[in-house]
């Protein structure tokens, strides 16, 4: 009965994290959210932000 | 030898999918990364020009090897590459762990916020050398123990120091854990300054601009979700909040740093019982988090401290030398880890905990995947870009090459409107004249270069005939604008070549000067040196291969 258990919960452990991680990962990489500079002309391009 | 396949195997993929889009053709062109097919090797590129030697020595080293493999090649060799090697190094260090424990710590070592935020910083040589701390670890281990040092410990020291983070990064790490009394310590401490020696001396030459420097509370340490100290402990906190990945904002930063100190604390009694490097390791952690710290705790007083010692701007960026931290990480997840599925006894529970330690880190930091969710990309030069470089290599007129608009960072449209430091100066046959000051936020940070400050003044001269001559005797020859990046000043000159978004101009030769290369003997004896241990470097990868090859072939002889 406890390797029962024990099988089970190691699927659904398992078995959810890897679900898990390949839906963030397809999901992260088709919703590209990524912001780049409105205007490619500006005079002014900065290194970075730190707000 | 087996036993190493797994885990590098994983470090490819996960290696293939963070970068994803990046290995497909055309230059990865972000933040400070900027490659071209073939990089002249200049006065600027040797550290010899008037500005700051801030990439010294890997445009050099570029310079010299896309001679023999094509720039773009190179690139995706060194980002592949970087990440593999990290990986790889990794599940080494702790190559006695199960190999669980090992494929734990190569998802930790290569899907970290550290390899994220860099690699789109374009930090491409602190890549290399975070690559590299897990090997020197190895190779410092060996060496304390009294054995040869490994044949790759020289090449993977000299890629891990190609610029001045980088190597003190690389060189902390090999004498930490390698420097003992009657172990040959002076043949270690030759080894690293020598592949640290052009930087060390370029500095030492351009000590007062570096004087200058500062901005130490605007590259400080950042929190993400976490508070600064706990991103750090992460692996985490750059200081440019443009390149942290989204999800480093929510939740899943505070995952990821539970489970790393969950499985570090449940493994560091049985690691500081097996591992006879432990205080090196330890002492490496404590160095890079207090210098990751102190950027954030006190950045005015090292803004005042960088005044009268130069060297201390290199610590400017705290968070860079995280990953100093790195090895006390893998060494206690992985003993973590061997603790915890020690204690399951039936398969199922090993091969799920397996999967769950091997693949969490992606888990909590998804973006980080296919080219940081579209973070980083390629993109080609246009052609008129190509045919600026042309015609300018065809000019026989002496001076540098200053390059409009007056501004350090472009986001061209063809790179996807990406920002990316200007890569024009690369791009050409001359040493060139750019602006250095950086604008983050609503702060600019003044460059270093003193010949910038008086050609910016001579820019905004009235008088034309007045301000071409005053550049000619700032040693200034030709002058190549890039319409398309924005408002530039029209100087007077010749046109040398016109297309695309580019303007080529030569100015009338007359008052013409040249500004005097900083080369002296101590340069020139950095760059021996150098020389020298790229000489053993070399001898020692042939060594390698050959070992390989008559091991292998012995293997099939039976």
């Amino acid at each position: 009965m406890g390797n029962i258990i024990a099988i089970v919960a190691s699927i659904l452990v398992g078995g959810g994290v890897a679900a898990a991680t390949i839906v963030g990962v397809v999901t992260s990489s088709t919703d590209n959210t990524v912001e780049n500079p409105p205007s490619v002309s500006e005079s002014t391009v900065q290194y970075g932000t730190n707000d | 030898m087996s036993e190493r396949v797994v885990p590098t195997l994983w470090a490819g993929v996960l290696a293939v999918l963070m970068l994803g889009p990046a290995l497909g053709p055309g230059f990865v062109l972000t933040y400070d990364m900027v490659w071209v097919s073939d990089l002249a090797l200049t006065r600027d590129v040797l550290g010899l020009g008037s500005g700051l030697p801030r990439a010294v020595p890997s445009d050099a080293v570029v310079a010299v090897l896309d001679e023999i493999v094509p720039g773009l090649v190179l690139q995706k060799i060194v980002l592949v590459g970087a990440l593999v090697l990290a990986g790889a190094g990794a599940a080494e260090v702790v190559r006695d762990r199960s190999l669980t424990a090992r494929l734990a710590v190569v998802s930790l070592t290569v899907w970290s916020p550290y390899v994220a935020e860099r690699l789109w910083m374009g930090h491409w040589p602190m890549l290399l050398a975070y690559a590299a701390v897990p090997w020197l670890v190895v190779a410092g281990r060996r060496w304390a123990a009294g054995e040869r040092g490994p044949v790759w410990m020289l090449p993977v020291l000299l890629a891990g120091s190609l610029s001045a983070s980088a190597g003190i990064v690389a060189g902390a790490v090999l004498l930490a854990t390698g420097l003992r009394r009657g172990r040959r310590p002076v043949l270690l401490l030759a080894a690293v300054v020598a592949v640290n020696a052009p930087w060390l001396v370029s500095g030492l030459t351009h000590a007062s601009e570096a004087a200058s420097a500062t901005g130490f509370d605007v590259f400080a340490l950042r929190g993400d979700a976490l508070p600064a100290p706990l991103a750090a402990l992460s692996l985490a906190g750059i200081w440019n909040t443009s390149v942290v990945p989204a999800s480093r904002e929510g939740w899943a930063a505070w995952a990821a740093l539970l489970l790393v100190m969950a499985l570090a604390v449940a493994g560091l009694r049985r690691w500081w019982a097996s591992d006879g490097q432990r205080v090196a390791i330890l002492a490496l952690w404590v160095a890079g988090l207090a210098v990751a710290l102190a950027g954030w705790a006190v950045p005015e007083a090292l803004d005042a401290l960088a005044r009268d010692v130069p060297g201390l701007a290199l610590l400017r960026d705290s968070s860079r030398l995280l990953p100093l931290c790195l090895p006390l990480l893998v060494v206690t997840v992985a003993a973590g880890v061997d603790t915890l599925t020690e204690r399951l006894r039936t398969t199922a529970p090993r091969w799920a905990a397996a999967i769950v330690l091997a693949l969490t880190p992606v888990a909590v930091l998804t973006d980080a995947a296919w080219g940081l969710a579209g973070g980083i990309g390629t993109a080609d030069y246009p052609p008129a870009w190509h045919h600026a470089r042309g015609a300018l290599g065809e000019e026989t007129a002496p001076g540098d090459v200053l390059v409009l608009p007056w501004s350090a960072y472009r986001a061209p449209s063809w790179n996807g409107g990406r920002p990316v430091l200007d890569p024009l100066p690369r791009m050409l046959t001359r040493a060139s004249i750019v602006n250095g000051d950086l604008v983050i936020g609503s702060t600019v940070i003044p460059g270093e270069d003193l010949r910038t400050a008086t050609v910016f003044d001579e820019l905004s001269n009235t008088d034309v005939t007045g301000q071409v001559t005053n550049l000619r005797q700032l040693g200034i020859g030709y002058v190549i604008t890039d319409r398309s990046a924005g408002d530039a000043p029209r100087i007077a000159g010749e046109i040398v070549y016109e297309g695309g978004d580019l303007l080529v101009q030569r100015l009338p030769e007359r008052d013409h000067r040249t500004p005097a290369a900083k080369a002296g003997p101590a340069v020139i004896g950095a760059w021996v040196a150098y020389g020298l241990a790229w000489i053993g470097a070399t001898t020692s990868t042939v060594l390698l291969l050959i070992s390989m090859v008559r091991r292998q072939t012995a293997k099939v002889r039976g």
